[in-house]
């Protein structure tokens, strides 16, 4: 394990007076595939944003294959690739005409943009949509486009937001497979989920996070500790499950 | 890049003209509109009558232009390639070429060029009315009575008070 490929130190963001990121420690080694899982409102996407130079943080600091994101955000954008949560796409384009121009706008020349973005949608099982407009796509086909998008130029590092929210199995498991491969090659992987069984089976290192804090990070066998994922969260970051007694008319059909 | 931007800005409108035969009908209209405007525009700048008249007219139809392209683009939309800043968020561009690209784009269209078209009527309705208004005295006189200073021409000679 060399130099980390992310690292992040004492990452910090407010939004009035509510922190939403207070203080984040993180490294993640090159070639790996990091998971990041939290409760919603732990800070997950502020501190995704920051590290993708869309956001600026109040203080910390990003350094991504030893580049300061917020030193110079273009020139790190150049080498990350992002597939933010809410997909801001260009509606009126063809998916293979958005994947071309998302390397274009990278500074490809335009035959090579066009060739890339035509393997990439034959990978993302694409290719028969490639003549539609991404308006009529669908969720899962949105991300799958996403995703070719911020794969386009041959990032080192991937930052993924919620990447499997609301897409079906086939799909996910296109994506799954691409990421793995992704990974295989070196490369970075770091993205925010809620689905535990998903990042217990493909990453190798996790970060909980809540109310913008690290509660454990590690290898994904060293924060789950012999438990599954799912309970090792619950216990760390508290089951909110005292309602029984509140509820007690819901579901009692005898009465 | 301001090229890249406004081919992408021509793509963006190519396809929402392919998609649906309601905005092909719009596009139409409209731009059968504009270049109406642009030459009804350019005609009447370009045929005012010299005079502080026409000057007040010509200042109007400018400062009608202003107020529409500040309230229109809010209340009027439709056919729209606009390019969303937030949506080139992602890519890594440098603000100085990316605010010049997108200026380009935004300028690329019916509705800008019949801006430009009509309002350059007032290069020809002012040479007309600034060779008719201008007081006789200073073609007969050196260059350097200027039309700045045309008030001073009217009055000369000067009078005895």
């Amino acid at each position: 394990m060399g130099e980390p490929a992310i690292a992040v130190t004492g990452l910090r963001r407010s939004f009035g007076p509510k922190e939403a990121v207070a203080g984040i420690d993180l490294e993640i080694a090159a070639g790996s595939l990091a998971g990041l899982v939290g409760p919603n409102g732990a800070g997950k996407t502020t501190s995704l944003s920051m590290m993708t130079g869309l956001l600026r943080p109040d203080g910390g600091r990003i350094l991504i294959n030893g580049l300061d994101v917020w030193a110079d955000p273009p020139a790190a954008k150049a080498i990350i690739g992002v597939v933010p949560a809410e997909a801001r796409l260009f509606e009126r384009l063809s998916g293979e005409e958005l994947l071309e121009y998302a390397g274009r706008l990278r500074g490809m020349p335009a035959g090579e943009a066009r060739s890339r973005a035509k393997q990439l949608l034959d990978v993302l099982d694409l290719a028969e949509d490639a003549k539609r407009l991404v308006a009529d796509y669908s969720t899962g086909m949105r991300k799958k486009a996403m995703l070719g998008c911020a794969l386009i130029h041959n990032p080192s590092a991937l930052f993924l937001d919620e990447p499997l929210e609301g897409v079906d199995p086939v799909s996910a498991d296109v994506i799954r497979r691409l990421l793995t491969r992704f990974v295989g090659s070196g490369s970075t992987v770091l993205f925010s989920s809620h689905v535990m069984e998903l990042v217990e089976q493909v990453c190798d290192h996790v970060t909980i996070i809540d109310k913008g804090r690290i509660v454990a990070t590690g290898t994904t066998d060293e924060v789950r500790g012999g438990k599954t994922l799912q309970r090792a969260f619950i216990d760390l970051v508290g089951s909110r499950a005292n309602d029984e007694e509140v509820l007690s008319w819901l579901g009692s059909s005898s009465s | 890049m301001a090229r890249l931007l406004v081919q992408l800005k021509l793509r963006l409108l190519v396809n929402a003209l392919r998609a649906s035969t309601g905005a092909r009908v719009a596009f139409i209209l409209s731009t059968l509109l504009a270049l109406m405007i642009a030459v009804g525009v350019f005609y009447l700048l370009a045929m005012l009558p010299g005079g502080i008249a026409a000057a007040d007219l010509t200042t109007v139809i400018f400062c009608m232009f202003a107020l529409a392209w500040l309230i229109l683009p809010l209340v009027v939309f439709g056919l729209d390639g606009t390019l969303d800043p937030a949506t080139l968020a992602l890519y890594p561009l440098r603000t100085r070429p990316l605010a010049v690209g997108l200026l380009a784009a935004s300028a690329t269209g019916a509705w800008p060029a019949a801006t430009l078209i009509g309002l350059l009527g007032v290069t020809i309705g002012l040479a007309r009315g600034a060779a008719r208004t201008s007081p006789p005295c200073c073609s007969s006189r050196s260059s350097r009575c200027t039309r700045a200073s045309s008030r001073s021409c009217r009055n000369w000679p000067p009078r005895a008070r």
